[in-house]
């Protein structure tokens, strides 16, 4: 298809080459081609907001799954207030809108001196820059008793949605009448911060409903958490949070809340503070940076990858940027948002890189929207500069009022809902 | 009450049966008024306290969408000013029945907000905006439309069983005959036109045997617009207000 004299004009003044035979919809690639592996929350970001700023680059995203399940509200499924549907979304969008080839396959190494990665069935493919968005994975065997296996059937974790959530949601439904359910928290730094205490929360009210009597238990490696003021208050409110009849039992680590080991087939974790049986137990492990980043070599002895904050290019390897939850990224926390964020910076910066141009001055910004109940909800927002290439948090940064006003919450809780949808349509279509 | 069976009767003698058409099968499975149910309950609208009402107003966060007092300064959200408080307790009774649905949407929020409210409160609520002058002419407003929807507005369309709408929502879009009919003068062109169309879709089902459903029905797009620039055009001059 022979491109119009103001797509031209529109693709030379984006990418400061000439490309006689360029088209908007599947460029050819004079201009660059950047592979983008994992199609998630950075990677999709990444690809549309590359294409945005780049129309004649030509991009082709890595993912082996043909549709993604967001993490986000998946909490709201496994209580059932949502169906998986709800979270699922294609690739369609940035294949047909923003002109990406979609490649469902998955990565499984890279030469870096001669720019290409090896696909699993695909074979090799070359690159100008390569943006990593892997996510995270689980640390399996630092506690007796606690593997895969184990991940996999008795204590899920559910830090990736799918079959885990599905998994968790029966076995919530599974805990007899006064039946204990119990969450091992995990230590930071690891995926939604605030994550596993509105799982806590929504099972609660799961509870509430359902099974009255019924109990959670949080075993806690920290002494605090994200937002644990407004959330302690509103399990005050809502579950006797701080009474003989609370709902919400959190064990932190000064309580003896750390793990020891776990007895599977019995359904015990021994913590420091003793054992406890429970009916239904959500074991969410330590993280690190995605498999695929080991063995791309991009990961330092944390098991994390360190980048240039400005642009997120690799510390390690050249022309490979790193974003999202296996980035290093200080203050920042590993959130869909701050992929979002990152994704659009490192995009920006490849862009630049690619025409030229230095890339400039990022601001990024994180809001954590948690719900506590169906009628709840609390938030997060934080602005973000790099200062002497560490990721500071800016003062002016927003944790929900506790107010009096029960509108407040609510509010709150209504918009987090209408958000999810803006936001994955923002990063997918 | 005696005021919104009137209504109710006026309806059915304009257009005949057309009333019962209104309640068209799809919309059976909506909840809706039964008018003395509704005559019991807005006994209470009267007996408000407009200073609690004000209290209340921002500290329910009703101002972070209606606007400060009640004047709503954004095109998303409709103003509250000038409305009898019969019609606004009868509409916050609607949306906690989860009778004004709409495709959007947009009346979920209003459908939780309500369930945070008891009667007295919505009472006070409704004294507080009724005490508050009609809203400012928006500054959307479309003179050339407004005059275009003016004739219809007045006239109405005898062949289409269109009565003049200033029959019953007054002659300057003051609210009029009854005191749960609404005032339009001034409101968000925007919110006019969605609840036209939702009570021309069946979607709102707030209007007492079908009232607005039946005249709404007949209206083409253009006409809605109309309508509303022109009710938009009738709202107050006063830009001090805000
Ligand atoms: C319960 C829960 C609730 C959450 N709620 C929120 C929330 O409300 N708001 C919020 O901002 N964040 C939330 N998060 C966090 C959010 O889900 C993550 O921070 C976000 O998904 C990180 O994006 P990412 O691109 O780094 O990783 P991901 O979104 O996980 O994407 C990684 C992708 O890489 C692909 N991949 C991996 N290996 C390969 C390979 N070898 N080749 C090709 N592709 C590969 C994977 O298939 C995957 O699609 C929540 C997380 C959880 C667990
Ligand atoms: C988040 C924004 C938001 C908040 C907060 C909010 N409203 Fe609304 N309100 C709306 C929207 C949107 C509509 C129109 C919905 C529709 O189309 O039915 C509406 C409609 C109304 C109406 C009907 C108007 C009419 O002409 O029929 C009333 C009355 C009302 N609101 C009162 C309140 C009160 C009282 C509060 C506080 C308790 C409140 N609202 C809080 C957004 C809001
Ligand atoms: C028979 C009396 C009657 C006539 C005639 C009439 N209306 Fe209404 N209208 C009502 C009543 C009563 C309501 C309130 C219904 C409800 O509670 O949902 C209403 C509601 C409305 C609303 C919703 C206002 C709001 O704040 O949500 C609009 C808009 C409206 N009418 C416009 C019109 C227009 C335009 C016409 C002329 C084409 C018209 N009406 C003719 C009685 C009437």
């Amino acid at each position: 298809m022979p491109i119009s004299r103001r797509e031209l004009l529109k693709a030379l003044a984006a990418a400061g080459a000439l490309l006689p035979t360029a088209t908007l919809a599947k460029p050819r690639g004079r201009a660059g081609h950047v592979v983008i592996i994992g199609g998630g929350i950075g990677g999709a970001t990444a690809a549309k907001y590359l294409r945005l700023a780049a129309p004649a680059v030509r991009i082709t995203l890595i993912e082996p799954g043909n549709r993604f399940l967001t993490c986000l509200r998946s909490n709201d499924v496994m209580v059932g207030h949502m169906k998986l549907d709800d979270i699922t979304f294609t690739y369609d969008a940035l294949r047909s809108r923003y002109g990406i080839e979609v490649i469902h396959d998955r990565c499984i190494g890279f030469d870096p001196k001669r720019k290409t990665v090896q696909l699993d069935r695909g074979g090799k493919l070359g690159y100008d820059k390569l943006i990593v968005s892997p996510g995270i994975d689980m640390i399996h065997g630092d506690v007796e008793g606690y593997n895969r296996e184990v991940a996999e059937s008795v204590m899920p974790h559910g830090w990736k949605a799918g079959a885990q959530t599905l998994l968790l949601k029966k076995q919530l439904e599974a805990v007899p009448a006064g039946g204990t359910w119990l969450m091992v928290a995990p230590p930071l730094p690891y995926r939604c911060p605030p994550g596993p205490y509105e799982r806590a929360s929504l099972v609660a009210e799961w509870f509430q409903r359902h099974n009255p009597t019924a109990k959670v238990v949080i075993l806690d490696p920290k002494d605090a958490f994200t937002k644990d003021v407004p959330f302690r208050k509103a399990w005050e409110r809502l579950y006797g949070y701080n009474t003989p009849n609370s709902m919400i039992e959190w064990i932190p680590a000064a309580q003896g809340g750390k793990v020891l080991r776990v007895d599977a087939a019995a359904g015990i974790v021994h913590a420091q503070a003793g054992a406890f049986r429970a009916d239904a137990i959500n074991y969410i492990p330590p993280q690190r940076a995605g498999t695929l980043a080991f063995r791309l070599g991009l990961t330092n002895r944390d098991g994390w990858c360190p980048v240039n904050r400005r642009t997120f290019e690799s510390e390690v390897v050249r022309d490979v940027h790193v974003i999202g939850d296996a980035s290093v990224a200080d203050a920042m926390p590993k959130s869909g948002y701050s992929a979002n964020s990152q994704a659009k910076v490192a995009a920006q910066a490849v862009a630049d890189m690619l025409a030229g141009r230095t890339p400039g001055e990022p601001a990024m910004i994180n809001v954590c929207y948690s719900l506590v109940s169906q009628d709840y909800g609390i938030s997060i927002a934080d602005i973000f500069k790099v200062v002497d290439n560490r990721i500071i948090k800016l003062p002016a940064s927003g944790v929900s009022p506790i107010t009096d006003s029960p509108a407040q919450p609510l509010l709150e809780a209504i918009y987090q809902r209408n958000w999810h949808r803006t936001f994955a349509n923002d990063c997918f279509a | 009450m005696k005021k919104t069976c009137l209504a109710l009767t006026l309806a059915t003698l304009l257009c005949g049966g057309a009333a019962v058409a209104g309640n068209s099968a799809r919309t059976n499975a909506m909840p809706e008024w039964d008018s003395d149910q509704l005559e019991q309950i807005l006994t209470r609208a009267n007996t408000g306290n407009p200073v609690e009402g004000e209290r209340l107003h921002h500290y329910l966060y009703c101002s972070a969408c209606h606007g400060h007092d009640g004047n709503s300064p954004s095109r998303n959200w409709p103003s509250l000013t000038g409305q009898k408080p019969d019609y606004v307790m009868k509409t916050l009774l609607d949306y906690r029945q989860d009778m004004r649905r709409d495709h959007y949407r947009k009346a979920e929020v209003m459908t939780r907000m309500t369930r945070l409210l008891d009667e007295t409160q919505m009472a006070d609520l409704a004294a507080y905006y009724a005490s508050r002058p009609a809203p400012v002419v928006p500054p959307q407003t479309k003179p050339l439309l407004a005059k275009k929807g003016a004739r219809l507005a007045r006239d109405g369309d005898g062949k289409r069983g269109i009565a003049a709408c200033s029959g019953c929502h007054g002659e300057h879009g003051e609210s009029g005959i009854t005191p749960d009919t609404p005032a339009l003068a001034g409101q968000t062109p925007e919110y006019f036109i969605l609840a036209m169309k939702m009570y021309r879709d069946g979607m709102r089902t707030s209007d007492l045997g079908g009232v607005m459903r039946m005249f709404a029905k007949p209206l083409t797009d253009a006409e809605i617009e109309a309508l509303a620039h022109y009710y938009a055009s009738l709202g107050s001059k006063r830009e001090a207000m805000r």
